[in-house]
């Protein structure tokens, strides 16, 4: 059944002592005399979710991963796992993933002891989308999206993640918020006690 | 002596815009002469002391006529405005001489010189009262039969315009 | 007075009135943010000065600094000519605004009105609406079809609503018996009545009036965004875009809230008691209040201006020129047939 819904029409009084626009007015200027409720951007900053879609990083080796996961697929790689530097498995699996070509450029290393570490990750982001497809593929919770959301630069060079910049976003969020229990939404006064202030630094690429 | 100058600059602005308006081959620039020389002569009117005819000088002919002109003229493509039409010079050429004959007149009007009333009775009335009561005095007195024979005639032309510009409802019997 | 004196007097009373003019009204682009931001609830500009106070010189720079762009398609003379012809019958009203009584300073009598001539009103009126032209050349000179369309609007909303806000005004003119912008004031202070007592009517209607004449919602159409991309300006850039908004939305709205102050609110005249008299709570500054209640009552009436602007919606254009022709001029017949009886009872 379509049920029609129509405003109750003015009344000849009403209409000529313009009592629609005297209870729009009534609105805004109650609105106009409120608290404010903006944020002021550059000098506060509100804190995002635990699970924004960020910059990338790289959680590191620190005896959170999950298992047995992690240690499948280290035994499978033949991987060494360094504690404090990033969990990658040079899977390829999130360049599989990737919709975008050449959005990954990853390459491993091979140590003496016949053992592999990761020693190039690098991720343009001047042609990601943040879909988060390749978070999604990751195995072994490596590759994550973080809460950082001031993505500009001044040049290119400074878009291309690179493993250094990748693992010094996952070590400053494992600090801040690994720990932070999994809930969609908190109130604010929960997240800025959890949260605090954000000093990462980003190095400048010198060569690209 | 100021009102001398004064008459003398509003008057050769008309006539630039005048000789303008007769030469400009793009019509928004016809329409822009043609302002300018609304405006000076409606400076002329203020210089003169006719304060009242100035201000409706502006308002009429200069706001509300020619903004007409500007609204339909703002609607022609500019393509056709590139394009150099022929002025119509045949209906012009038969015009000039009553146009002429009109320039004598008022030529043998200036020479002669004429007055509305005798003993200076509307100068002493304008500074007395001010320009609105004499307009309004000699509407209702003088011209009175005049005056509401058009106003009457403008009533009417209205309720025609109006009657024109109504859309017909069809009915089918 | 010698012709000196006298040249000298009017230099300064134009000087003063056009550097007030511009300086207040570059200003009142930071009160129209801030009003608009606390409506919606938000602080507006906070960060050049303290509460934003430098904005408008921060925004003023930056439109200076602007590249200065020109339609290659576009007639340029006609172009640059749009932006004085809006900009000069705009600051022309204040010519015959009077902004407070008669002073005495250094020796002479001063009326603080430009030209007092005696049909002020209806210069006022035909200055104000010779903005137009600046508005439907700069649609056409653009040579876009948005710029054409917003032009078109405004012309149509001019040429409706000039007939109903000359019409509106005859009610008070033909109580004061008097065209003369400072004799109006003179005869609601004699009469001890603010005209907007008389005339309720027509006030609502020159109210109207006011916010269709300057473009102001809900008779903006000449600039709907969503539609038109603010219409008659789309073509221009930088300091050259700042300054329609600036004449039509502010220098505009000053002049006409100026003269509805005149018409209908006593002009430099404090508060009235209908009939009675008035009560002066400034009488303090002695021969100085009367300005104070004239930027006083002009300061009301453009922040009402600016409530109902980040209030209503805005109307369709032919709702627009339905209400002008169809309930707006009729209405201001009625008063003026009104009027006619009231008028004689008043004594003069």
């Amino acid at each position: 059944m379509i049920k029609k819904v129509f405003e109750k029409p003015l009344n000849f009084l009403e209409t000529i002592l313009f009592l629609d626009f005297i209870k729009g007015m009534s609105i805004t200027i109650k609105q106009a005399f409120t608290k404010t409720i903006t944020t002021h951007y550059p000098y506060e900053k509100l804190t995002p979710p635990k699970r924004f879609r960020g910059f990338f990083g790289h959680k590191t080796v620190n005896g959170l991963e999950p298992q047995p996961a992690f240690d499948e697929w280290v035994e499978r790689m033949k991987i060494e796992p360094r504690p404090g530097q990033s969990r990658c498995v040079v899977c390829y699996l999130c360049k599989k993933a990737c919709p975008v070509p050449d959005l990954f450029e990853i390459d491993g290393q091979k140590l003496e002891n016949g053992k592999k570490v990761v020693s190039v990750f690098n991720m343009n982001l001047m042609l990601c989308t943040f879909c988060g497809l390749c978070v999604d593929a990751c195995p072994v919770d490596c590759l994550f999206q973080s809460d950082i959301h001031e993505t500009a630069s001044f040049s290119r060079k400074d878009s291309i993640l690179n493993l250094e910049k990748l693992e010094a976003i996952g070590k400053s969020w494992q600090d801040r918020r690994e720990h932070e229990p999994d809930r969609i939404w908190i109130d604010d006064d929960a997240r800025q006690a959890l949260w605090r202030e954000n000093k990462l630094n980003l190095k400048k690429v010198d060569n690209a | 002596m100021l009102n001398q100058i004064a008459f003398y600059l509003f008057g050769s602005i008309s006539i630039i815009c005048g000789l303008g308006v007769v030469s400009a081959s793009n019509p928004i620039y016809v329409v822009l002469w043609l302002l300018g020389a609304l405006i000076a002569i409606s400076g002329i009117f203020f210089s003169a002391g006719a304060e009242l005819l100035g201000a409706l000088q502006l308002m009429v002919y200069v706001v509300a006529i020619a903004v007409f002109y500007i609204l339909i003229i703002t609607a022609v493509p500019w393509r056709k405005l590139h394009k150099n039409e022929q002025h119509n010079r045949l209906i012009g050429v038969t015009v000039l001489p009553f146009i002429a004959l009109l320039y004598v007149e008022a030529f043998i009007v200036g020479i002669s010189g004429v007055s509305i009333t005798k003993n200076k009775i509307i100068e002493t009335i304008t500074k007395n009262y001010g320009n609105a009561e004499v307009i309004g005095i000699k509407l209702f007195s003088t011209y009175f039969w005049a005056f509401e024979l058009m106003s009457v005639l403008l009533l009417i032309s209205m309720i025609g315009a109006i009657l024109l510009g109504r859309k017909e409802e069809k009915t089918y019997d | 007075m010698s012709i000196v004196a006298l040249g000298i007097i009017i230099a300064i009373k134009v000087v003063v009135i056009l550097a007030i003019i511009l300086g207040i009204g570059a200003y009142l682009t930071l009160v129209e943010r801030k009003v608009a931001a606390h409506i919606q609830r938000r602080p507006g500009p906070m960060v050049v000065g303290w509460h934003g106070l430098l904005q408008p010189l921060a925004d003023g720079i930056k439109l200076l600094t602007k590249e200065d762009i020109l339609p290659s398609s576009a007639n340029q003379v006609l172009y640059n000519l749009a932006i004085i012809m809006a900009l000069v019958p705009a600051s022309l009203v204040f010519a015959v605004v009077p902004f407070g009584p008669e002073i005495h300073v250094f020796g002479y009598d001063v009326k603080p009105i430009l030209t007092d001539v005696n049909i002020g009103i209806i210069m006022a009126f035909a200055f104000g609406s010779l903005a137009v032209y600046g508005v439907a050349l700069s649609g056409w000179a653009s040579n876009s079809k948005y710029a054409l369309i917003g032009a078109l609007r405004k012309a149509g909303i001019i040429i409706s609503y000039e007939v109903v806000i000359t019409f509106a005004a005859l009610g008070p003119i033909m109580l004061a018996k008097s065209l003369s912008t400072y004799d109006i004031v003179m005869a609601q202070i004699h009469q001890k009545v603010w005209y907007i007592f008389l005339q309720p009517i027509s006030f609502v209607v020159f109210v109207f009036a006011l916010l269709a004449e300057t473009g102001r919602v809900p008779f903006d159409i000449q600039e709907a965004e969503a539609e038109l991309v603010t219409g008659f300006t789309v073509e221009y850039g930088g300091m050259k875009f700042g300054l329609f908004p600036l004449v039509e939305w502010y220098v505009e709205v000053l002049s006409l809230s100026s003269i509805l102050t005149v018409l209908y609110l006593g002009g430099w005249s404090p508060i009235n008691i209908p009939f009675v008299g008035f009560v002066d709570p400034l009488f303090f500054l002695g021969p100085w209040s009367g300005f104070i209640w004239f930027i006083i009552k002009v300061t009301i009436l453009f922040l009402l201006v600016l409530w109902l602007h980040w209030t209503l919606p805005r109307y369709r254009i032919d709702q627009i020129t339905t209400i002008a022709w169809k309930v707006m001029l009729p209405l201001a017949l009625f008063n003026i047939l009104i009027t006619a009886f009231i008028a004689p009872l008043l004594r003069g």
